[in-house]
């Protein structure tokens, strides 16, 4: 590779190791620079998690680096009017300037309220900083937005429910027959992205069979055995009804699995509360060996009574799958066929099929010891997800993971916790599993059990979902509802940097009015996009390539491969392979200096050394001040031990830990805490939620807290006759995936030759009825006279009342001018309002019906968007 | 001596343009030129529709047409099957675009930058200054596999291992395998080419 031009002499030409910054999973890579200039990204065949694969948009990464229009001074707000597509009229300042304004306004806000200091980022690895100094400023509102307003509100806290962990994974090494809801899980998507996709293919190959049950005909469902297409919002009803076939018509499922890991054995009374014991108030179930009644810890599991009805001193007691059996039998696949749109014989044979490749009664011998082989799993994410009812989606498809027992066991579906210290799961009350993951509550909240619902102090008012794990989305509703909620305080001051939330979070008219409520908001950004645009001080920030930042959630987090049975776990680092460009500085280590001009950097490093997990002799001593270096090399040696500190990743770039052995991969046999198949505790929260928000006159939909799960309409499927009557569906790319991607000219190119990016996907039969053609532009309308005008593609890969819209596109503000106004923007459509969101997870309902109209030329009589 | 060639096995490619990407960057091609695209196409009709995708290179021919088309000599194959272009021998007289079955050459015209008129320090050094009205190929990455131990960067990166590089003379390669094992077809067989880039379904 020529890597200078001719006649130009080589003075430099060297491979430094750092991590990928294109989306959140930092794959390892190694940079080629030469002569001063990055010339090549690729990755490093033996480093984890991705091993030496690198996505598109990881291989165009340098571009993003070489933006000419990137930020590069500091800049201050002339124009005091602030929206969308109203000049800032930046004046640029100089950095001194800058933090004495940034400074200035801290000190006032704290003065007022420190609670009233909100800060927002996708960073992920920034932000166990940014929440130190949150927690030393004394503020609890940290965000990472733009995730948790359609991704893992419904995974997470069931994820917990199930493993205790906050993710779950299909066993991709084992699993025969895999059925994907609403995700591109092993297709360049989701966590570990590059890492998944190579199990996925590997799968593939070896003949896992893959159905993929989506609306739209993705990358993932174009390569699986077959695409289930469905209509947007009936997953629930699907997988209940799957259930229905297994349990009541075939009687396939584990009653093993459910006697001995499940709370299906607990006795209900009438009222669908536990039957406790009077004494000890432990839930009781039936030991049907001896006929008789026992708290839950003192009977033989295998004994229990999973099924009938007993007489207990008079009152009639089922076993809690008794109860789900019969739930069931109300979701017959001819019912979901009528929801879902898809064939009722269809159901019957995925559902057999699914229950059959589980093989139950087998078992598999690894490292000494007998498990259960269970090669069948149901795996989920987004599309099932951004429901009004996305905590009871993706519970119904985790409970079909359940039902047949391959919950933690070989072949099914594992808890993502990563291996290493901070792993194991346990017992708690009512013998339920709960957490063991110590970060969990820095990070996300646990749903078992459930939290106590208290008056918000948080602008997310994350104290009125008591079984979610976050409620980032509602913060800009709490901004802009602060009196409905009666919080105490008001936000007064934004820091917001890596994260465009006025495109990727909710709808941008009703962002704008959170973004003005704010009177001071600083960005930290390289280059101005929708977000930047409302900031009042503007600061440059590094590139990945040209930043020190620990890649954080390696060792302890959640995705990485050594999620993945026999892998290791690793930790991996961003180092600077370039000076910045222009004044740009790490936001990090900005954050760091304005700490220390508040005087509240004793405290930052109190709450790091809690936050980070700091071990002694590592932790920071509150006495002292570090350089970032410092801190860096203090956190590297405290994880991976002291002789891999800076200078070592500086060299190597990563580290791999242990292997994760079959007991950290499949610890369900070696869990006692029990998955509550029937959700009690939900009973209980919800009347929780009720007394408090009624008591204080806030409008709030509980009637999601039941402790069997149902499918439910989203708002938009009664509009299903009237005129709107189209879905508009989300799609994901994995080529352009977060709006900092569409700043890259390579993959805004590819997306040009592709042809199937900017336009909006219509099933060809739909489109002939409504006399559009393909390459016609049309518009697009939403009950809510939300609008929007697009090219129309004809496709046979889209179910027929559905548009796909792809990514996260129709740029308005961009340092990518090929980019700008190209495809639309899909949340643009959308509803950001109470009524649309999920009360119990704080899921953004993304489903939206439109009217679409062909556009009448000038001549015709014209009518424009 | 070797014949360098790849395998490209289709039920293994998602669609990701790693490839196509990586590409790009390893051999410093302006805007618009392409070695390594991937072409999607939908077959099928609903509710049984699927993509396809179908990863393409320049499939170093064994008699290569664009070969005997340039009336300069400036396109040559090596011992080892690579078919190079001696941009300082074309003339441009684009009779090899015309030649190839497969597409896969490209006159450059015209060398503009990503961002406009002012080159990023990338573009300043890796676009061939020489290049304009001459033609550009895919060079089966020539210049990482002489280093001895690289694969093209398109398979280096393929997360899929959808495209595997090796030597189809050795009949115990991946690659000579995997076409035996699985039945590789070449593109376009009738043209009499003789592809080094097999395809598996």
């Amino acid at each position: 590779m020529i890597t200078v031009q001719p006649g130009e002499a080589v003075w430099e030409d060297t491979w430094i190791p750092t991590a990928c910054d294109m989306c959140y999973n930092a794959c390892t890579v190694r940079v080629r620079r030469t002569n001063g200039v990055v010339v090549k990204i690729e990755g490093i065949p033996d480093a984890p998690p991705n091993y030496g694969k690198v996505c598109a948009k990881g291989n165009a990464g340098l571009m993003n680096l070489y933006n000419p229009h990137r930020i590069k001074t500091p800049l201050v707000r002339a124009n005091p009017e602030k929206g969308i597509g109203i000049d800032p009229r930046w004046k640029p300042i100089s950095w001194g300037e800058a933090l004495d304004l940034m400074t200035a306004k801290l000190r006032a806000a704290h003065a007022k309220d420190p609670r009233s200091l909100v800060a927002a980022t996708f960073d992920r690895y920034g932000h166990f900083v940014l929440r130190s100094f949150l927690t030393a400023f004394g503020s609890p509102n940290l965000t990472t937005v733009s995730a948790g307003f359609f991704c893992g509100n419904g995974v997470h806290p069931v994820a917990y429910t199930l493993t205790g962990s906050n993710d779950v994974h299909p066993d991709l090494k084992l699993c025969n027959y895999l059925l994907m809801f609403g995700t591109s899980y092993g297709f360049v998507a989701q966590m570990n992205a590059m890492g998944l996709t190579q199990e996925m293919a590997e799968a593939r190959r070896r003949g896992m069979k893959l159905v993929v049950v989506d609306p739209v005909c993705t990358y993932a469902a174009s390569q699986a055995t077959e695409w289930v297409p469905i209509r947007p919002g009936t997953d629930a009803a699907l997988a209940l009804s799957l259930m229905d076939v297994l349990v009541n018509e075939l009687g396939l499922y584990d009653r093993e699995f459910l006697r001995r890991y499940t709370n299906g054995t607990y006795l209900l009374g009438s009222d669908g509360h536990y039957l406790r014991d009077p004494k000890s108030q432990k839930p009781l179930i039936w030991d049907a060996r001896q006929n008789r009644a026992g708290t839950f810890d003192a009977i033989d599991r295998t004994d229990a009574a999973l099924e009938g009805s007993f007489q207990l001193e008079g009152i009639e007691a089922k076993p809690a799958f008794q109860l789900f059996k019969e739930h069931l039998s109300a979701y017959t696949p001819e019912r979901a066929s009528a929801i879902t749109t898809i064939p009722a014989e269809t159901i019957r044979r995925v559902a057999r099929e699914f229950g059959e490749a589980a093989g139950l009664g087998a078992t598999l011998q690894l490292e000494g010891h007998t498990f259960p082989y269970r090669p069948a799993a149901a795996c989920w994410y987004r599309g099932i997800s951004a429901h009004k009812h996305g905590m009871m989606n993706g519970m119904s498809v985790g409970q079909l993971n359940v039902i047949v027992g391959n919950i933690d066991m070989p072949g099914g579906m594992l808890n993502a916790t990563a291996a290493g210290p901070f792993w194991g799961p346990r017992e708690g009350a009512d013998g339920l599993l709960v957490s063991g993951n110590p970060f969990t509550y820095r990070h996300m909240r646990t749903p078992i059990p459930p939290r106590p619902v208290r008056r918000p102090e948080t602008l997310e008012l994350v104290e009125l979902f008591p079984v979610s794990v976050y409620a980032r989305a509602m913060l800009w509703l709490g901004i802009l509802h602060a009196e409905q909620f009666r919080l105490p305080y008001r936000a007064e001051v934004l820091i917001q940097c890596r994260t465009n939330m006025m495109a990727a979070s909710g709808n941008p008219e009703i962002m704008a009015a959170a973004l003005k409520r704010i009177p001071f908001m600083v960005s930290f950004a390289d280059h101005h996009d929708e977000t930047t645009e409302f900031a009042d001080l503007l600061l440059p920030d590094t590139h990945a390539l040209e930043r020190l930042m620990p890649i954080t959630y390696n060792p302890y987090y959640h995705y990485n491969n050594a999620t993945l049975p026999g892998e290791a776990w690793s930790f991996n680092f961003q180092q600077p392979v370039v000076e910045p460009m222009g004044e740009a500085r790490n936001w990090i280590e900005v954050i760091h200096e304005v700490g220390g001009r508040l005087g509240i950097l004793n405290d930052l490093y109190t709450a790091f050394n809690e936050i980070a997990h700091l071990e002694d002799p590592y932790r920071l001593d509150p006495a002292r001040k570090y350089t970032w270096e410092e801190i860096c090399d203090r956190w590297a040696r405290s994880y991976c031990g002291d002789e891999h500190g800076l200078a070592y990743f500086r060299k190597n770039g990563y580290y791999k830990g242990e292997k994760r052995t079959a007991a950290q991969s499949y610890p369900r046999i070696f869990n006692t805490g029990r998955i509550p198949l029937y959700l009690e505790h939900f009973i209980g929260a919800g009347e929780d939620v009720k007394r408090f928000t009624e008591s204080e006159g806030i409008p709030w939909d509980t009637s999601g807290y039941v402790p069997l799960v149902d499918w439910r309409p989203c708002p938009a499927h009664p509009e299903r006759a009237s005129e709107f009557d189209l879905f508009v569906v989300n799609q994901k790319l994995p080529f352009l995936t977060f709006s900092f991607t569409s700043e890259n000219p390579w993959l805004t190119e590819l997306a040009e030759r592709n042809g199937k990016v900017f336009p909006v996907g219509i099933n060809a039969e739909t489109a002939r009825k409504k006399g559009i053609a393909d390459g016609d532009e049309i518009d697009l309308e939403t009950a809510g006279g939300r609008k929007a005008r697009a090219v129309a593609r004809l496709s046979q890969g889209i179910h027929p009342e559905c548009l796909a819209v792809p990514g996260i596109l129709g740029r308005w503000v961009t340092a990518n001018e090929r980019m700008k106004h190209k495809g639309i923007h899909f949340n643009s459509l959308l509803e950001y309002t109470l009524d649309r969101l999920d009360t119990l997870s704080a899921a953004v309902d993304q489903c939206v019906k439109v009217k679409v109209s062909p556009v009448h030329t000038e001549k015709e009589g014209g009518s424009h968007a | 001596m070797p014949r360098w060639g790849m395998v490209i096995d289709l039920a293994r490619c998602v669609g990701c343009y790693a490839c196509t990407i990586a590409c790009k960057v390893e051999n410093g091609t302006p805007p618009g030129v392409w070695y390594a695209p991937v072409y999607e196409r939908e077959v099928g009709s609903y509710p049984t529709a699927k993509r396809l995708f179908l990863p393409t290179l320049c499939f170093h021919c064994k008699n290569p047409p664009c070969m005997k088309a340039c009336p300069t000599k400036a396109i040559s194959k090596r011992e080892d099957g690579i078919v190079l272009v001696d941009s300082n021998k074309c003339c441009g007289s684009r009779a090899c675009v015309a030649a190839c079955p497969y597409g896969a050459l490209t006159f450059v015209e015209e060398i503009k930058g990503e961002f406009g008129d002012e080159l990023t320090p990338w573009e300043r050094a890796r676009y061939p200054q020489d290049g304009v009205g001459t033609v550009q190929k895919c060079t089966l990455c020539a210049h990482r596999i002489d280093q001895g131990n690289l694969e093209p960067a398109c398979v280096q990166t393929c997360p899929t291992h959808c495209r595997i590089f090796g030597d189809l003379d050795d009949p115990g390669s991946e690659v000579s395998k995997l076409i035996r094992e699985h039945n590789g077809t070449q593109a376009r067989p009738e043209a009499g080419t003789d592809p080094s880039v097999f395809y598996l379904r």
